[in-house]
């Protein structure tokens, strides 16, 4: 456990709006650098409007009400020569100097409210440090849990790869279902130099009433980088993530694996971005949606390619299943080219479930219940079954059971 | 107790149509039946009607087995009482393992009301023994049982598969619909000696073989030939009928049917 019991709680947002961040400021032992990025970013906080996102429930929403507090339940990792795996405080403390360049991408690709106030105040997260030529086979979990009704909590994951390194982080967000709103607002900086490779699994899992906004990015800026990113959105009331992966080393390779299941009232949007930048990069999105009750799933991925990002190969498709007649999913997959030596493709399906393959599986004796079960589970074990940590697939599955 | 499948005066229609007629049948328990017809006579239709597809409309009759009206019964139950359809068009279900499918298959089958499944469930090394078995009984690679459930299949791989199914499932009475159709001659001869291993070690076993053509019945003797057209039995003998219909086609029947009629 990090030692979070030596920063001091902070005061509401609104009240922060009144007394203003600089009492809290001056109790922090941080890099210049940093202090300055919060006051920025306070700024921006003030000077900006709520995001217009138009699939994304924000009526109702005010940053007002929230307490910021702390994030990080668990960080398990038995450790490994070299290899740096911190709370944030102390590693800003011990190695500012291996973070300097990278902390903050993410807030900076996608400035909104969201991230400005992120910027601003938050306090804790995990920084993940992997040398030169060094590969790790444990997997690093990190679990962030929000810990009541009313709290904001700003985990803030950065992952540093250096070259011919390999490395998997699995960060969790958890909750119980809570009583009235609560915030989180994440941020991930990952940065995969020259041949290293990361394996990264965001899992969102919370309970009932929590939101759910940020943004994740990831720096492909080595050449022959590999990314391998799964993301799974499953609980809270509200979702919109941000993500994109930078391929900017030449001959860097992404795999980007989504789950999105909304019911009940869920409005989970995820946003990715492949950016082609460097020459023969290769990019493959594939999410799976599943929507039943009033549920509103919704992927909005574009597949960006820029000018001279020549021998980029890449294809985003969103699969949507529908369970219920209220259910709604949007599947908007875009593609921008401004290159001409390339192959990119996309594209999205969405319809109900088969009642062909029900009747099938209910033919050899499975209850009805069971039969659908089985079918949405077959729709996304495509993604899901490609989770390399076995508790936390398991985990996933059941989650994922509990909903059908 | 009586095991027989009884079919009474059994009329059904498939979006408004009437495609049964009446259909009069008895198959019983550990014979083997075949039924002959020409496309459109309503062979499929009785095949669907049995296992209890939504879109098949009963208007009329009646179907008992082991003391139950089986059109009371939802599709699922009328598995569990032990009946098995084999599918003329067996459907694939993408992420569903062949073998995550036949474990919870069976599991179903020993599922009691009111007892903790896992205490019915089949043990997974007994299981896997079963299924090693019965893959070996139907010359199958063990592969077969790791993927998606006819996701890709040919369609020899999908004949086998459903009959992969009925030796899993044990049931005591199976309607085969057309499992001969779409086979080349070693994949019929393999799908045939799988259903005749399975009926050697099953000899309780009633089956009720669908069927266009008399090539199946060659690897598969009847006990009972009834044909079916315009939705009603015409005819019903031994297996010489067969021989008959292979050589003769089936214009002849209809001449004399409709002669009768006129």
């Amino acid at each position: 456990m990090p030692a979070n019991q030596e920063l001091p709680q902070l005061p509401a947002v609104g009240e922060l709006l009144t007394s203003g961040l600089d009492k809290v400021l001056a109790g922090r032992t941080e890099p210049a650098w940093l202090t300055d990025n919060r006051r920025n970013a306070w700024k921006a906080f003030q000077a900006m409007e709520m995001p217009f996102w138009r699939r994304t429930n924000l009526r109702q929403f005010s940053f007002d009400l929230f307490r910021p507090t702390f994030g990080i339940a668990e960080i398990r990792f038995t450790g490994q020569e070299g290899v740096i795996v911190r709370d944030m405080q102390s590693a800003l403390r011990e190695r500012p100097d291996l973070m300097d360049d990278a902390l903050g991408v993410s807030l900076d690709a996608r400035p909104n409210k969201f991230t400005a106030l992120h910027g601003a105040l938050w306090q804790d997260g995990v920084f993940v440090y992997v040398p030169k030529n060094v590969v790790v086979e444990e997997p690093i979990r990190i679990v962030y849990r929000l810990p009541e009704a009313g709290a904001a909590i700003f985990p803030h994951t950065l992952v540093v790869a250096e070259p011919n390194s390999s490395v998997t982080v699995v960060e969790e967000f958890v909750s119980d279902d809570l009583s009235d709103p609560a915030l989180c607002i994440p941020a991930a900086d990952i940065i995969v130099n020259d041949n290293a490779e990361v394996r990264f699994l965001s899992v969102q899992s919370f309970g009932r009433n929590a939101f759910h906004i940020g943004s994740q990015f990831v720096s492909m800026r080595g050449k022959d980088s590999r990314i391998w990113w799964l993301t799974a959105a499953l609980g809270g009331r509200v979702q919109h993530l941000e993500m994109e992966i930078y391929l900017g080393g030449n001959g860097s390779h992404a795999d980007w694996l989504g789950v999105n299941y909304a019911n009940e009232q869920q409005n989970l949007v995820y946003a990715p971005i492949i950016r082609h930048v460097g020459l023969h990069t290769e990019g493959s999105v594939n999410f799976r949606s599943v929507v039943d009750d009033e549920g509103y799933a919704v992927f909005d991925g574009l597949i960006k390619i820029e000018k001279g990002a020549q021998g980029t190969n890449s294809d985003l498709r969103d699969n949507a299943l529908h369970l219920g007649p209220k259910a709604r999913s949007d599947s908007i997959p875009g593609l921008e080219i401004d290159a001409n030596d390339v192959k990119a493709g996309h594209g999205s399906t969405s319809g109900p479930i088969d009642p062909e393959q029900v009747f099938y599986l209910r033919s050899r004796g499975l209850p009805e219940a069971e039969a659908l079960r089985m079918v949405v589970m077959g729709f996304i074990s495509e993604v899901v079954d490609q989770i390399p940590v076995e508790d936390l697939h398991d985990r996933v599955v059941d989650l994922i059971a509990a909903k059908i | 107790m009586n095991n027989d499948l009884v079919i009474k005066n059994l009329h059904v229609e498939v979006d408004g149509q009437e495609i049964l007629k009446g259909i009069d049948l008895t198959v019983e328990q550990g014979k083997i039946h075949a039924i002959m017809g020409p496309n459109g006579s309503g062979k499929s239709t009785l095949a669907y009607t049995l296992a209890g597809h939504p879109r098949y409309e009963v208007t009329e009759g009646e179907v008992w087995y082991k003391g139950q009206n089986v059109l009371d019964l939802e599709p699922d139950e009328r598995a569990r009482l032990g009946l098995f359809l084999a599918f003329q068009y067996p459907v694939a279900v993408a992420g569903v393992s062949v073998a995550n499918f036949l474990r919870a298959a069976i599991n179903a089958h020993r599922a009691e009301e009111g007892v903790d499944p896992r205490k019915t469930a089949i043990p997974v090394a007994e299981f896997r023994k079963k299924l090693r078995e019965r893959l070996q009984l139907l010359n199958m690679d063990e592969s077969f049982a790791r993927r998606y459930l006819n996701e890709g299949f040919s369609g020899g791989e999908k004949k086998r598969l459903e009959i992969l199914q009925m030796a899993m499932l044990e049931p005591s009475m199976a309607v085969m619909d057309e499992t001969d159709s779409g086979l080349d001659i070693d994949a019929l001869r393999i799908v045939a000696n799988g259903i005749n291993s399975i009926k050697e070690q099953r000899p309780e076993m009633g089956i009720l073989l669908i069927t266009h053509y008399q090539r199946l019945l060659n690897y598969i003797k009847p006990d009972v030939v009834h044909v079916l057209m315009d939705g009603r039995i015409v005819r019903e003998g031994g297996p010489e009928l067969a021989l008959e219909l292979e050589e003769k086609g089936y214009d002849w029947i209809r001449e004399e049917v409709i002669g009768h009629a006129s």
